[in-house]
């Protein structure tokens, strides 16, 4: 899919894993590892929303668009 | 999923269960009974009709009408299957497409019973009075009229299964949302 998901840098960066912000954002591990392994078909804007709060970020800097 | 029992589903369960197995035995008593009189009691019931005054084609119609009874009850039986398939997938995850085929099936069967009926009844009302004498007792007068009951069952069965197919092509959508 030509849309990436960057959640492993952002993380990276800001020292954090995926269980604490799966916590954070009170989603389950499973669903943000989907969201970040690039499997997940949708994310609403209530996820992409949460994500951005605790991370400190724009959804541009979690979402990129690459080309085919 | 973990969820509690559905006591009303699991007892459902039993209930299509037998069901099913009474369909097949009356299927195999249906069977019997016309290679019977087809066959050892061929002589017996055309005399019985001749001592009942009933009219020629009598016993051919009391032949065609078990044959219709043979067809209801293998619709019934298949009914009964494809409900208890989608009993089945209560438990784990009833909104699939397979389950609206299911029900678009169902609906198929009540409308071949509906059939069935409109075929029997008439059949029935002209030649039931003469083949009481060789039913043991069983009733052949049939009712009047024919019961638009399966025919209200089969349209209602078509629209669920059409909202059943559209839910579960938005869930298929919802998957992968997080």
């Amino acid at each position: 899919m030509p849309v990436i998901v960057k959640l492993d840098d952002l993380l990276h960066d800001r020292r954090m894993t995926l269980t604490e912000l799966a916590e954070r954002v009170d989603l389950t591990l499973a669903n943000l590892s989907i969201l970040k392994t690039g499997k997940a078909k949708a994310i609403r804007f209530s996820t992409l929303e949460a994500i951005c709060r605790e991370l400190g970020c724009q959804p541009g800097d979690l979402l990129g668009y690459q080309g085919e | 999923m973990n969820r509690q029992k559905d006591w009303l589903l699991e007892v459902a369960n039993v209930i299509l269960i037998f069901a099913e197995i009474a369909f097949v035995f009356a299927l195999i008593g249906v069977v019997i009974g016309v290679i019977g009189m087809c066959t050892f009691a061929h002589g017996k019931v055309l005399a019985d009709l001749a001592a009942a005054g009933a009219p020629n084609g009598t016993y051919w119609a009391v032949i065609a009408v078990l044959v219709l009874v043979w067809v209801m009850l293998s619709l019934s039986m298949l009914f009964v299957r494809q409900l208890r398939a989608i009993v089945g997938t209560v438990d784990d995850d009833p909104f699939l497409p397979d389950n609206a085929v299911r029900l678009a099936r169902l609906g198929w069967y009540a409308l071949g019973t509906q059939l069935c009926e409109f075929v029997g009844q008439p059949l029935v009302a002209a030649y039931g009075k003469y083949a009481g004498s060789f039913t043991w007792g069983l009733s052949t007068s049939g009712g009047q009229h024919v019961s638009l009951a399966p025919l209200g069952l089969a349209v209602t069965l078509f629209i669920l299964a059409r909202v059943f197919r559209h839910g579960a092509a938005m869930r298929a959508d919802l998957e992968g949302t997080v």
